[in-house]
């Protein structure tokens, strides 16, 4: 129990600090960067408007006084209210939430499964003319950035093809296309990796043990190579899910699709602070937690971290 | 790594260090001595892209064949050459305000590289002395940059970019500031655990008996020997950075307009890509040719100086 707790705490102790990071980081911009009076007002708001609210939102006091509040209503869920809309910025960027998780899992999954069939298959005929064709395929979809790829998605399966839809939500056939894009980047690396990691485990001297013992290529590869491969792989796969939400950002305005990463954009533009503080601090704490999960799940996965 | 520790000393003065044998020689030398393999074709073509990128740079402006930031409504979506209605009047077409695209995207590399070269440099210096600190003097020190960089690793950086725009407002020293602290902790955590493994290598611990002091053994021992693979490094980080820049540029909160920049012009071809798909095509491929020559140009120098760092991305 005594080791469990060592390697639990100062994990969850990282995520804290990560978190704490992001809100000061956060608190930091948001104070330094200006009257923040001066963007909720209009502009021919009288001195004494600008003053009273000043007083109302406790810009009048030090620094220390302000951050201390800012975080005591972080954690009470309070994050403002949105400019543009009359409502808490929390839940408006909670309401665009499942849009951004629907296609960030979705996204993950395809990615997931063809990128380790990919993998596994290029291992498999190492060398060939097919394992070298899938590796500069994928070595393609890297170099492309989302947002230009979706341009092109969007160019051969919508305007030529006619397939798809450009934009829009709702329908499934309007997720294909923002999925396909988000799903291209985080599928080549999770076949080049799994490649790399396969190749790897069949140089082992327990799969050439294996080998030598007669065991057939089958059960050498399922039993031996692709269990110890799938170590590196799980924690590969949980950063590249965060790696996603990330993404989703880009992907959602290529394809004005509702979710956070489009809100927090068009926040941006009509300086609607607030909504873009909670977006931010949403994905950012989405994000530590997935890498929270990750670390953990090496003491389900691999037995040996447990002994410390 | 083994043959290129066990170099000569090179046009160091005296070889007043009797055992700094790879400690002493310096980069130039280092590199001179590499067996240089024949240059692939693809990376010989990224080396000329990349050079005509630099030459765009330094000229920019001084040769577009149109003014860049000169619309002109009589010639609106001219479509490229190559193209039925193209003309060598507008050779890569124009977009829909009429602006020649050709000139667009040669006087976007401008901006492109000095943010990258920029951003590049700040995250390299950050990141190697952070790095050479926690791994060469350990204790607090270390675990306080080791804990700032594992921090910094899961916070989505693009959306920490958003709030600074946000907040500041487009601009490039921004967009410098904020690629450039996004790219220190690679450097930081590669060039730890090189120091971790040499600082206690004979010729490190030898000339600490012979009284060098800390900065000596630093410059002259440590870092010549972990420059090839910041080198690495940097193609990797550049490489990023330029994305960087595009996404933002793209998102509408990267180079502040009218500087034209490649991200920025793919999003505004996106209403026209029914009638004039060029308009976002032409800024796209740009781009993508220069993250695949700089990929190609770092994947060759990863093989010749440290095929240790391979499984990076």
């Amino acid at each position: 129990m005594g080791s469990v707790g060592q390697i639990v705490v100062p994990r969850l102790g990282r995520a804290l600090v990560t978190l704490w990071l992001v809100v000061t980081v956060v608190f930091v911009v948001l104070r330094f960067s200006g009257d923040p009076v001066r963007l909720l007002l209009p502009s021919d708001a009288t001195e004494a408007q600008v003053q009273a609210l000043r007083v109302e939102l406790g810009l009048d006091e030090s620094i220390p006084v302000q951050y201390g509040r800012f975080v005591l209503q972080l954690v009470q869920g309070d994050l403002g209210e949105s400019l543009r809309f009359n409502q808490p910025a929390l839940d408006l960027v909670l309401t665009r939430f499942p849009a951004t998780a629907q296609l960030a899992l979705v996204a993950f999954a395809v990615a997931a499964i063809v990128g380790l069939a990919i993998g596994s298959l290029s291992a498999f005929v190492r060398g060939s003319a097919l394992d070298r064709f899938a590796m500069a395929v994928m070595g393609f979809l890297q170099a492309a950035p989302s947002f230009f790829l979706g341009i092109m998605f969007i160019l051969l399966f919508s305007v030529q093809l006619g397939w798809f839809p450009t934009s829009g939500y709702g329908k499934p056939s309007q997720l294909v296309l923002p999925a396909l894009t988000l799903c291209a980047l985080t599928l080549a690396s999770i076949a080049r990796i799994t490649r790399s990691s396969l190749l790897e485990t069949l140089r082992t001297d327990y799969v050439r043990t294996a080998r030598s013992k007669g065991l057939s290529e089958r059960v050498v590869w399922s039993r031996h190579a692709l269990r110890n491969a799938a170590l590196p792989l799980a924690t590969m796969l949980g950063l590249e899910l965060a790696q996603l939400l990330s993404g989703a950002v880009i992907v959602e305005t290529v394809f004005a699709w509702p979710g956070i990463g489009r809100l927090a954009i068009d926040s941006v533009a009509a300086r609607d602070y607030p909504v873009v503080q909670a977006a931010v601090l949403l994905i950012a704490s989405i994000f530590v937690v997935i890498n929270l999960l990750v670390d953990l799940s090496y003491l389900v996965l691999d037995p040996r971290t447990r002994n410390g | 790594m083994a043959e290129l520790v066990g170099a000569a000393p090179d046009r160091s003065p005296t070889g007043r260090s009797p055992t700094g044998v790879a400690g002493e020689a310096g980069l130039l030398g280092r590199v001179q001595r590499l067996r240089w393999p024949a240059m692939p074709r693809s990376v010989t073509i990224s080396f000329i892209w990349v050079g005509v990128l630099i030459l765009l740079a330094v000229l920019g402006p001084a040769i577009t064949p149109h003014d860049p930031l000169r619309q002109n409504l009589m010639t609106r979506t001219v479509p490229p050459i190559w193209l039925e209605g193209g003309s060598w009047e507008h050779v890569l077409g124009t977009d829909q305000l009429g602006y020649d695209l050709l000139s667009r995207v040669m006087i976007s590399v401008r901006p492109t590289l000095v943010i990258g070269v920029s951003a590049s440099l700040i995250a390299v210096v950050a990141g190697t002395i952070l790095g050479l600190v926690a791994g060469y003097f350990r204790g607090p020190a270390d675990g306080l940059i080791m804990l700032l960089a594992d921090s910094q690793l899961s916070i989505p950086s693009l959306v920490i970019a958003i709030a600074a725009v946000a907040a500041f407002g487009q601009s490039i020293t921004i967009l410098i500031i904020l690629a450039g602290f996004s790219g220190w902790m690679g450097f930081a955590r590669t060039v730890r655990s090189n120091v971790l493994t040499l600082r206690n290598q004979e010729f490190v611990v030898s000339s600490r008996a012979l009284g060098a002091g800390d900065v000596r053994i630093l410059s002259r021992h440590i870092l010549p020997n972990i420059a090839s693979t910041v080198i690495v490094l940097i193609t990797i980080q550049f490489r990023s950075l330029i994305l960087f820049e595009a996404a933002l540029s793209f998102l509408g909160l990267g180079v502040p307009p009218p500087q034209p920049s490649w991200g920025s012009m793919i999003n505004g071809g996106r209403d026209y890509l029914l009638s004039a798909w060029w308009i976002s095509v032409v800024p796209g491929i740009a781009l993508m040719l220069t993250v695949l020559t700089v990929s190609l140009i770092g994947d060759w120098l990863r093989d010749v100086l440290d095929p240790t760092l391979r499984n990076l991305r």
